[in-house]
């Protein structure tokens, strides 16, 4: 009887502690994703603050090429692509629409983070024509 | 007929209970220590970045602000950095100086001509460095360095035109 009484009390202690443990997987999960999540943001802000610094940088020069070189940026498919250290990607796309007036630049720099999107910040140039 | 239970039939169940409560205190133990870590890290970066994002907005703001023709000037005052800012209010000339001193970014408001003491300033927030340089003549790069350690900088260009650097 006194057998049967301790049994059942190791039993109950097993499902008590596989209950916990259940409960602690579950919890480790959580703080893993929450390293994870701040991580990212981490990632995103310095790519944005860089994103910011490029804009600024474009508005400021007259030669968006020489001033995206002068960045970091090279040249790779027709794209220009900055990878840096802390796990983003920047790439900067040049479309120009020339008018008689003058010529209107767009770069479009999009941030990655592998091959996820994160932003995507449109910097706009434009520069009259010089007169004839 | 009762069955007899040897010392070591009792002691094997025991052992493994005590073996199974120390293993769960132990995970416990460690998974308590993760946590402490996670949550100090999170809330550390948080804090950093809101720290370093604050005094990059503010200076951004404020050469926004002030972003005319000669009025955005980089001047070396007592051996300091100093951005001056500078506008007419009712015909008078002031001037808004902002500078690194005694580990803490600071802002000055005076008459233009006044002599600068930095101690006249307000403290806004504490941090190791910050230094103002021209990149171009319209191009302002603010490297700012939080008591952190956390190193920021953030380029303004200046869309009025060119900034003056005096000494």
């Amino acid at each position: 009887m006194r057998s049967h009484q301790n049994n059942l009390l190791l039993i109950e202690m097993v499902i008590v502690i596989l209950f916990f443990a259940l409960s602690q997987a579950v919890v480790l999960q959580v703080f893993t994703k929450a390293q994870q999540i701040n991580q990212d943001a981490q990632i995103a802000d310095h790519a944005l603050m860089r994103a910011e610094d490029t804009a600024e940088t474009l508005a400021a020069q007259a030669d968006t090429e020489a001033a995206l070189f002068s960045l970091g940026f090279s040249l790779q498919d027709q794209q220009y692509i900055l990878t840096d250290e802390d796990g983003y990607r920047l790439e900067a796309g040049i479309e120009r629409l020339s008018q008689p007036a003058g010529i209107l630049t767009t770069v479009e720099i999009r941030a990655y983070q592998k091959d996820h999107l994160l932003f995507s910040l449109p910097a706009v140039q434009y520069r009259e024509a010089t007169a004839p | 007929m009762k069955k007899e239970l040897s010392p070591l039939s009792h002691s094997i169940p025991s052992a493994f209970l005590f073996l199974l409560i120390g293993l769960f205190a132990v995970s416990s133990i460690t998974l308590t220590l993760i946590g402490t870590r996670v949550y100090r890290r999170v809330t550390d970066t948080a804090a950093h970045n809101s720290d370093s994002q604050m005094v990059l907005s503010y200076l951004c703001n404020k050469v926004r602000t002030f972003d005319t023709e000669n009025n955005v000037t980089l001047t070396k005052r007592d051996g300091l950095n100093v951005l001056s800012l500078y506008e007419t209010l009712d015909g008078d000339p002031y001037e808004t100086d902002i500078y690194a001193w005694q580990g803490a970014m600071w802002e000055n408001f005076q008459s233009t001509g006044d002599p600068f003491a930095p101690e006249n300033g307000e403290r806004l927030v504490d941090l190791q460095s910050l230094t103002f340089t021209l990149v171009s003549p319209n191009l302002l790069e603010a490297s700012v360095v939080m008591s952190s350690g956390e190193n920021r900088t953030l380029r303004i260009a200046l869309r009025a035109g060119a900034a003056e650097e005096a000494n």
